[in-house]
């Protein structure tokens, strides 16, 4: 595929609605996962409002939502609001924000390709999406309301027998689209990455964002489709009257079984919690290497690692079913694998460290949001062993230190891995830089209220508070927890409040912040090897590739006056370009054709 | 795969390998079915569960005859549309998509004889019986589509050795749901 082959302008539907072109794929997913979580935040205000303050009306807006019972939130709804926080924030947040944006900008970007390798698919997936957010966000609007079972839809919560209406099938409709939409965009990353890699770049020359991005769309590729046959099952019971979920619902006919959603829902469900956060992982290793001006310490021991992670992720499911049966042997089997998967994760969150360890680091925003990341995701990992053993897990499932674990793994390390690779990119997507006053604000507001919150809610949890009750007043033995929930309620709204610096800046930069610099953070990877704004086409010539991405304060080459090297320039002493394609064994790419 | 062959060879190689990434998530969706029904087999003291009516065996078989052949004959097909035989592989096309719809036929022969005799949704096999095959059909009447998509080409002989993408990539596909099948009528009628 030349350059030329794209002269022909495309109209304004061509460009901005039905595009074909990743760059935009990537804008339309950035818009649609931010108002995924800009409704999923507000959800968890209005949860948390009531946990502090159960029975009394929701000021100011109490009314408008809650009309029928005066401004306070009935516990149905309640229960609805943390379904949609948690189904939302996962599937139409952080899925669309951090692989369906970053994915389709990044990866060729980064590898130096045109674009996508099946540029079609690649916009079937963004519109699958989108269709899937309407029977998502529609499904709140139905009679009976919208899914209340948890994002989990454990049968028979989500069953007829727990939810009749229509709002929970419609987001049996929607996980099923969202999956769709995230498995087309699996086969475009995974075959991109595999041949459209610019000459000269080997696997190990890729960026880590890359490998975070890629094994993602591996596990997607694999394991969305396992949900996608649960909610194929979970669709006939609810319409076609199968009994595929129901205990003991005929003695002669044979009997249903609960649990075997559970099996197939978590199948899925653990490669998913490392969908969301590979990338993340993948953001955080390249900016602390860029911002702490040397190269990633142990670059091919991170890049194993997070495949290692990657592999172990498929056979540790049984971990998040101790409580409900599972033979013994099985649940020690299951124990050990997953306290396994701590091994490679810890030694690339220590290459992490050994990264800045001695660097010349450079505060900027995304700097900042990728030590976020390191803090957040260390106090989630380690909390994490505790669930990982059967002994503690028993006492603490199903109670707040797993919220506060899994909030801290994957949803805070996720979006503030976000936040890191957007306030990053952003000079690339939009040709202006985010404020970077503002941006710091927004830095230390989050990171404040975020460990308060959740390791608030750690603490809780290991009191014994239950993850989905209405009102803790009732309970006795919880009742001297309410000062606490107070305090992680002001937090949390803090949070919500720390949010508005960056939605200000966000707007305010994208129209008329300041105009970015070519090579804004002076690092070598190829998105930077383009203009801004980038044309169609990304590259006017694809460049060779002949290093690493993180060639920082190298003494060899020390006489350029300048203390990094892009992965794009042939220096005196690199290989001449058809050397170095015929060492990496990686020759031009060429698209796909029929 | 970053084989140093022609640019046509590389474009075949890159539509193929899109292929083969979304044949293994198909694979995961119809293994997790099949995972489905092996766990709820499983927990039955026998199975079929008590009182399920007779599956006839004898559609059975003649589908999966039927199937097995179309796969037979496209793959013949492919192997000369590789050497040049353009002719060859436009009356294989058609043999294939004959079968597939013969297939369908069957198939729809089978879910009647199942509901005369009495298998419903509401029953445990036969919800199972009818998931399985339903969306196995389904995938049948894409792939069916995705060879009718092939017909204009192979008719005006544009498909040749070295412009094969799309024929190996729905040949993959109708392969797949062969595999498939195989596997559903050994878990379902056979074991």
């Amino acid at each position: 595929m030349s350059a030329d082959a794209h002269h022909h302008e495309p109209g304004f539907v061509g460009k901005y609605i039905f595009s074909m072109d990743h760059k935009m794929i990537a804008k339309q997913f950035l818009w649609l996962g931010l108002v995924g979580l800009a409704v999923g935040g507000l959800m968890a205000m209005l949860m948390r409002w009531n946990l502090a303050n159960p029975g009394e009306a929701v000021p100011l807006v109490g009314n408008m939502l809650f009309p029928d019972s005066g401004g306070v939130i009935p516990p149905d709804a309640y229960a609805s609001l943390f379904t949609m926080h948690g189904t939302i924030m996962i599937f139409f947040a952080i899925t669309p924000l951090l692989i369906g944006c970053f994915g389709n900008f990044c990866i060729p970007l980064m590898i130096g390709a045109r674009d996508m390798v099946f540029p079609l698919l690649n916009m079937l997936s963004f519109w699958t999406a989108a269709l899937a957010s309407v029977f998502m966000f529609g499904s709140i609007f139905v009679p009976l309301g919208g899914a209340a079972s948890g994002w989990t839809a454990y049968p028979t919560l989500s069953t007829n027998v727990g939810l009749p209406g229509l709002g929970m099938t419609m987001w049996v409709v929607a996980i099923f689209l969202i999956g769709t939409s995230s498995i087309m965009g699996a086969v475009n990353y995974i075959t991109t990455v595999i041949r459209l890699r610019a000459p000269g770049m080997g696997y190990f020359d890729m960026p880590l964002t890359v490998w975070g991005l890629w094994l993602t769309a591996i596990l997607n590729a694999l394991f969305v489709p396992v949900i996608a046959a649960a909610m194929v099952l979970l669709f006939f019971d609810r319409v076609f009257g199968t009994q595929f979920f129901a205990a003991g619902s005929a003695v002669v006919d044979g009997t249903g079984d609960p649990i075997l959603y559970q099996h197939l829902f978590w199948i899925f469900g653990h490669p998913e919690v490392y969908i969301l956060i590979l990338p993340a992982w993948g953001v955080v290793s390249d900016l602390l290497s860029f911002f702490s001006r040397k190269p990633a310490y142990g670059y091919k021991i991170t890049a194993l690692g997070m495949t290692a992670v990657t592999v172990l992720s498929a056979v540790v499911y049984g971990h998040h079913m101790f409580s409900t049966g599972l033979s013994p042997l099985l649940g020690q089997s299951f124990m050990v694998l997953t306290m396994i998967i701590s091994v490679p994760a810890e030694i690339f969150f220590l290459n992490w460290l050994h990264t800045i360890w001695k660097g010349r680091i450079r505060m900027a925003t995304p700097m900042l949001f990728s030590l976020g990341v390191v803090f957040v995701f260390g106090l989630g990992g380690l909390t994490g062993l505790y669930l990982a053993s059967i002994s503690t897990d028993l006492y603490l499932h199903d109670t707040y230190f797993v919220v506060g674990h899994f909030h801290l793994t994957m949803a805070a390390a996720a979006f503030l891995g976000f936040f890191a690779g957007l306030y990053y990119w952003f000079p690339k997507f939009t040709g202006r830089m985010l404020n970077e006053n503002l941006g710091k604000i927004h830095f230390a507001g989050s990171i404040i209220t975020i460990t308060i919150v959740f390791c608030g809610m750690l603490l809780q949890g290991w009191a014994g508070m239950h993850r989905r009750i209405y009102d803790h007043s009732v309970y006795t033995y919880l009742q001297h927890l309410a000062p606490m929930t107070n305090i992680i309620t002001h937090s949390a709204l803090t949070l919500g409040f720390f949010q508005l610096f960056f939605v200000v800046n966000f707007f305010r930069s994208w129209f008329a912040g300041e105009k970015a610099p070519e090579n804004p953070w002076q690092v070598g990877t190829l998105e930077w090897a383009t203009s801004n704004p980038i044309p169609h086409g990304n590259f006017e010539h694809i460049p060779v590739v002949f290093r690493g991405p993180h060639e920082f304060n190298n003494p060899d080459y020390a006489h350029l006056g300048r203390d990094w090297v892009a992965q794009w320039e042939q220096l005196p002493g690199d290989p001449s370009p058809e050397e170095r394609i015929a060492s990496t064994h990686v020759p031009a790419p060429q698209a796909a054709h029929s | 795969m970053t084989s140093n062959g022609s640019p046509a060879g590389e474009d075949r190689w890159t539509s193929y390998l899109g292929m083969v990434v979304a044949v293994a998530s198909w694979g995961m969706l119809f293994a997790a079915l099949l995972l489905s029904y092996v766990l709820l087999r499983v927990q039955q003291p026998v199975w079929p569960p008590l009182g399920s009516p007779p599956l006839p065996l004898g559609l059975a078989v003649a589908n999966t005859a039927v199937l097995l052949l179309s796969s037979v004959v496209l793959s013949w097909g492919g192997r000369k549309l590789g050497r040049g035989g353009r002719e060859e592989f436009h009356v294989a096309l058609q043999w294939t998509i004959a079968l597939g719809i013969v297939f369908l036929g069957l198939q729809l022969r089978l879910w009647q004889a199942t509901h005369a005799n009495g298998l419903g949704l509401t029953h445990i096999f036969g919800g199972m019986f009818y998931v399985l095959t339903w969306a196995h059909a389904a995938h049948i009447v894409a792939g069916l589509g995705a060879l009718l998509w092939l017909v204009p080409g192979s008719r005006q002989r544009t498909y040749g050795p070295e412009r094969r993408a799309r024929v190996m990539m729905v040949s993959l596909f109708w392969h797949f749901l062969d595999v498939v099948w195989v596997v559903m009528f050994v878990a379902i009628f056979v074991v």
